[in-house]
């Protein structure tokens, strides 16, 4: 069923034991899983089922720290949520990924890989993958890994005919869940805006906020504030531990083995490093994106490279002249480490028309990252050296501790942490059954439960964690 | 007692050597060349690799 109005879905005596909120990837997920259960569940999304201007008014909010995007840019409040403008790459997060890296503080998840294998199945019918590819090590430091370019699932559009037939699921368009009220035991109902005015509370026995990776935080500290800390019993970790994937341009590299890895139909190829060797160079995950380069940025770095090792650079050139592949830019994307600092806050001044305080976000890149873009970076070039697959040039902006750069791609969009999975209170907000510690009805949905993000686009992962959270749910519910 | 010592500094022989305008822009072409040179100084890295202005190579490379 879709109401595409709040009054339509009151009028129609709809009776849901689950509440969810936001229809992007987590909350559609969630859903289904229930409707396969046949647990009724209503998905109220504050946006309609198109992109609008004035929608999209309600994400604005405003940054502190290093620069990022406009908050209501890198989000998208509509029917299938920011699956509307992702770019379908694909790739779970490692099995290391989940463990802690012992000299980064704070890092590692209470669970493991295994947990999500089971949902990998279901996770590649729904964003429509074709089986990964296995990761191959070119050395014992670096991995030559696969990354699925997906056709990019628009959920709103996938799934908008199961959602109409369904007699277990409820979407209901252009209404806004502004506020949780708890007791802190148990949320007791939920605050609706629609239509431009308050429309009163709705209840379930079961609330599962799956509003995007800022805006899961922004919800549950408004309604933390509201309810005395009854919505959120344990906050001292909520909004925190933030994170992204920032992603700069990290230098370039001729090719010398070119043959040895495939580049995809866009001539691009993905790299990481092993878990031994982030150990060994104390660095978080990253991934190094390597992008064919065109017949004149070729001939510009070999002439940069005629400088130290000439010999080097006139079998480049002679390689150019038959016009073969050989040189490629290097983009690096990376793991942050989880800081209690990067955190997303309410707006002491500014709401959005339903009186909501806007997001605040406090984002800076540390020092832990300077050192895994330069090290991820040399233990590529040494690696490439070392096995003559080619030569890597540094940027001299990384070189030289330089600013990063402020006209580049910034960051993925990935929008992950603020109310991070862990078993320690004070360091998280929900538990390894994504439930809100000290609650018994409140549970998480998205990518804001990361505890680390890993290297890898989060959107494989999020889903996986939403099927494993509705398959919890459907028994609980049950 | 400062007084005195202001009046009459100690005078080092440092202090008494008179520089002369082309020994400061010695000294600074000096510098300025060394910064240029220092991008070029190879750094070993690990298993005989060299980093040089950013190319990690293999001492091979720079014959």
């Amino acid at each position: 069923m879709i109401f595409s109005s709040f009054g339509a879905y009151r009028d129609s005596g709809f009776t849901p034991k689950v509440m969810i909120m936001g229809s992007g990837p987590a909350g559609i997920t969630v859903a289904m899983k229930l409707d396969a259960a046949g647990i009724p569940v209503v998905i109220f999304e504050a946006g309609s089922d198109d992109w609008t201007e004035e929608s999209q008014d309600f994400y604005k909010g405003s940054t502190v720290g290093d620069p990022y995007f406009d908050l209501d840019i890198t989000r998208l409040r509509y029917f299938g949520g920011s699956s509307n403008h992702w770019a379908g790459w694909c790739r779970v997060m490692d099995k290391h990924d989940f463990a802690a890296k012992p000299w980064v503080p704070d890092t590692g998840w209470p669970i493991g890989r295994e947990d999500i294998d089971p949902y990998l199945g279901e996770v590649h019918d729904i964003l429509d993958l074709e089986d990964f590819r296995p990761d191959l090590p070119i050395s014992g430091q670096i991995r030559w890994v696969q990354l699925i370019k997906s056709p990019a699932v628009r959920f709103g559009e996938k799934f908008r005919g199961q959602i109409e037939t369904s007699t277990n699921v409820a979407l209901v368009l252009n209404t806004y869940v502004t506020e949780l009220a708890g007791d802190g035991r148990k949320v007791t109902s939920a605050k609706v805006w629609s239509e431009g005015r308050e429309q009163g509370t709705v209840t379930a026995d079961f609330y599962v906020p799956c509003t995007g990776g800022l805006e899961n935080s922004r919800l549950l500290l408004w309604s933390n504030e509201r309810s005395n800390g009854g919505v959120v019993p344990h906050a001292a970790a909520l909004g925190r531990y933030w994170m992204e994937h920032p992603q700069f341009e990290g230098g370039n590299v001729i090719l010398t083995r070119y043959d040895e890895f495939e580049v995809d139909a866009v001539h691009e190829a993905f790299f990481s490093p092993s878990p031994e060797a982030m150990a060994e160079r104390r660095i978080m995950n990253l991934g190094i994106r390597l992008i064919e380069a065109p017949y004149d940025y070729g001939k510009q770095i070999i002439a940069d490279l005629a400088c130290v090792a000439p010999d080097m650079a006139e079998w480049a050139a002679g390689m150019m002249g038959l016009n073969l592949r050989c040189a490629a830019k290097l983009y690096v994307g990376w793991e942050q480490a989880p800081l209690a600092t990067n955190r997303v806050t309410l707006s002491l001044l500014d709401r959005d028309h339903a009186n909501v305080p806007r997001a605040e976000l406090h984002w800076k890149k540390s020092e832990q990252e300077r050192r895994t873009l330069l090290e991820g970076l040399r233990l590529f070039g040494e690696t490439f050296a070392e096995i003559d697959f080619g030569r890597v040039r540094i940027a001299d902006w990384i070189l030289n501790g330089e600013d990063y750069p402020a006209d580049q791609e910034l960051a993925g969009h990935h929008h992950m942490g603020g109310t991070r999975m862990g078993d320690d209170v004070e360091k998280s907000v929900v538990d390894r059954n994504c439930k809100v510690h000290g609650m018994d009805n409140l549970y998480v949905g998205g990518s804001s439960v990361f505890a680390t993000s890993g290297q890898c686009n989060p959107t494989t992962t999020l889903v996986a964690l939403a099927a494993r959270l509705g398959d919890q749910l459907s028994k609980v519910a049950a | 007692m400062f007084e005195e010592y202001i009046r009459e500094p100690v005078k080092t022989p440092a202090i008494e050597r008179r520089v002369s305008r082309r020994h400061v822009m010695q000294s600074l072409l000096g510098v300025s060349a060394a910064a240029i040179l220092t991008k070029y100084i190879p750094t070993e890295t690990r298993n005989g690799l060299v980093e040089i202005n950013g190319w990690i190579l293999k001492r091979s490379d720079l014959a």
